[in-house]
């Protein structure tokens, strides 16, 4: 492919100085329009990544690459990283009142990245008021002069995503956008999400933690375990047919409204943090099916399946799958 | 029935606003023994509707049956007996425990308070018990709330319940805050506690799929009416309110259906409906 990747993470690797490494070389590459997931429990690190992309954090390490049509972003200055954030790559947080100013009106917080980036103050008024109409806010003119205490969850997550995206960005990051929502207001908020994203040929990188919402939304997905990828590829092979043990697992402990009462598959254990990762495979521990070779080597992701899909694990790659085969 | 909760009705005025109906005329009835699901949204009223239950709140109308007798009117002595036989588990564990108390001191205050164990080294061996049935190692007794996960300390906060061997758990969303592979640890729990113990549960989420997993019967909350109350197949099989069936297709399933745009067709699934993944 000649064309540069609308993003091109590569060997993403974020450490706190002198601690432990959050991030451990993590790559993936999202085309225009293309919808991915991160999934992971809490800890996994998949919020650290989605916070790398855009160097929110500027106390941490960052290493490896992060390009966005073809230019690094790891090593940008303020300035020009201040033009794409919101610009070009904007970013949806967990908690929607937590991303609004309590005392500014609405209007003025959905118009403020386009003040910032240059637009005149009425023609960004008049593109907030539509973008709060696109985002199916009724009575838009009204509720620009509303404050956030005003609006319900719901509605709050929607005036975010309309901050998030009046400045026409083509990459929006999601962090957990609606795990604080109850499931007919998620439904809603996905839904829409995904009928903009599909309008404006947005690319959208969805954080969660919930197989549920990335089965609904996502094309391709990356399984993060303990700040590492563990298996990456395409949504319906991944969740279909996992091929980590870890995926498997977290794919079993869903209920759903099919689950036989008391047959849900408990994962047992915690994940350990970043500064107590075990030798090797960071899922040994937890592991039903580890061998010998997974508490020595950390295995590589390697391609597995058609599907451009990836895994890192040795029983599924590798000396020891080969093995195991031979004697099957 | 260990609870009937009989025509409570709740409303909250604010001045110069019409009141808010919070509860209105809500019936309950949870079995000896059994676990009822209570499914609504936020602003459905189940939050008021337990506090009502747990006596932090007052209702304006109704009787709430403890056993065969009205806990509203409860004090003293008789109202403490009733908030030992009633425990609540809470949805966010880290705000429920007080982070400066050692799990010992969290786990064991129930007993004190109810004096339940005098001796302090019995008191010990309860807690350490009671932390051993929920899966927590003893050595955490001496850590404090800080030192643990969501998961863990939700599995804490039910041994805290658990250690003055109530009749009836109250549980608001004690899963929604949690990771699914967690989830999982504590909805067995509780299952397998009810088991040994004859425990009755009175269970309220918003996620239908954790409450079919766990609820034989459920009833469904909405704008602070009960709109529907029938057993788990039949509320599936066949919902009555046009609120349930939307609660019940806004369940987001863990297996794939979009196939996306420039993404490949989706591959058909052999035999139906099973093909659901090899996760033994």
């Amino acid at each position: 492919m000649t064309k540069p990747h609308l993003l091109a993470v590569d060997d993403l690797t974020v450490r706190v100085p002198d601690g432990p490494v959050l991030v451990d070389r993590v790559s993936f590459s999202i085309g225009a329009g293309e919808r991915w997931a991160i999934v992971g429990e809490s800890g996994s690190g998949k919020s650290v990544t989605a916070r790398a992309l855009l160097r929110l954090d500027g106390e941490l390490d960052l290493t490896g690459s992060v390009r966005h049509h073809g230019r690094e972003l790891l090593t940008l200055n303020e300035r020009d990283l201040t033009q794409v954030r919101g610009r070009q790559i904007s970013m949806v947080f967990q908690d929607p009142l937590a991303a609004l100013h309590p005392m500014r009106s609405i209007g003025d917080q959905v118009a403020e990245p386009l003040i910032v980036h240059g637009v005149g103050r009425r023609a960004a008024r008049q593109r907030a008021r539509r973008m709060l109409d696109e985002l199916g806010i009724a009575a838009a003119d009204r509720r620009m002069r509303a404050y956030p205490h005003e609006f319900s969850g719901g509605m709050r997550q929607r005036v975010v995503m309309a901050i998030a995206l009046v400045a026409e960005p083509d990459l929006l990051i999601a962090d957990e956008p609606t795990t604080a929502l109850d499931v007919r207001v998620q439904q809603q908020v996905l839904e829409l999400m995904g009928r903009i994203a599909e309008e404006r040929s947005l690319a959208v990188l969805l954080i969660t933690h919930d197989l549920g919402v990335v089965a609904n939304f996502a094309d391709r997905m990356i399984v993060m375990y303990a700040g590492r990828a563990v298996e990456q590829g395409s949504v319906a092979s991944l969740l279909r047919s996992p091929r980590h043990p870890y995926t498997a697992a977290l794919h079993a402990a869903v209920p759903r409204l099919d689950t036989v009462p008391g047959e849900l598959q408990a994962l047992a254990g915690v994940m350990p943090s970043p500064a107590r990762r075990p030798s090797g495979c960071a899922f040994r521990p937890r592991c039903a099916v580890a061998v010998d070779v997974c508490a020595t080597a950390v295995p590589p992701l390697s391609p597995a399946g058609p599907d451009g899909d990836e895994v890192a694990c040795h029983l599924v790659t590798g000396d020891e799958a080969a093995s195991r085969k031979a004697a099957s | 029935m260990i609870l009937d909760v009989r025509g409570v009705s709740r409303s909250f005025r604010a001045l110069g606003r019409p009141p808010v109906v919070a509860l209105d005329d809500v019936y309950l009835r949870v079995p000896e023994g059994d676990t009822l699901g209570l499914v609504g949204e936020s602003g459905s009223g189940k939050s008021t509707l337990l506090r009502c239950i747990m006596r932090l709140e007052k209702p304006d109308e109704g009787e709430v049956l403890f056993r065969g007798r009205d806990a509203l009117p409860l004090r003293g002595k008789n109202l403490q007996a009733y908030r030992r036989q009633v425990q609540m588990v809470f949805q966010d564990p880290a705000g429920s425990l007080n982070p400066r108390m050692t799990v010992e001191q969290l786990v064991g205050e129930g007993m004190l308070v109810h004096r339940l164990e005098r001796s302090a080294a019995r008191r010990r061996e309860r807690v350490a018990e009671l932390l051993d049935a929920v899966g927590i190692p003893p050595d955490a007794m001496a850590r404090h709330p800080a030192s643990f996960s969501g998961g863990q300390l939700q599995r804490i906060a039910i041994a805290r319940a658990l250690a003055v061997e109530p009749s009836l758990l109250v549980c608001d969303e004690p899963v929604s805050a949690l990771d699914v592979s967690v989830q999982a640890q504590v909805l067995n729990l509780l299952m397998r506690t009810q088991a040994r113990t004859g425990l009755s549960i009175l269970f309220v989420s918003h996620d239908l799929a954790v409450v079919k997993y766990l609820c034989p019967s459920i009833a469904v909350l909405e704008k602070g009416r009960i709109v529907e109350e029938s057993s788990r197949d039949k509320l599936f099989q066949a919902p009555r309110a046009t609120y349930t069936r939307a609660l019940i297709d806004a369940v987001p399933n863990p297996d794939p259906v979009r196939p996306g745009p420039g993404s490949r067709p989706p591959t058909p699934r052999p035999g139906g409906n099973d093909a659901e993944g090899n996760h033994a």
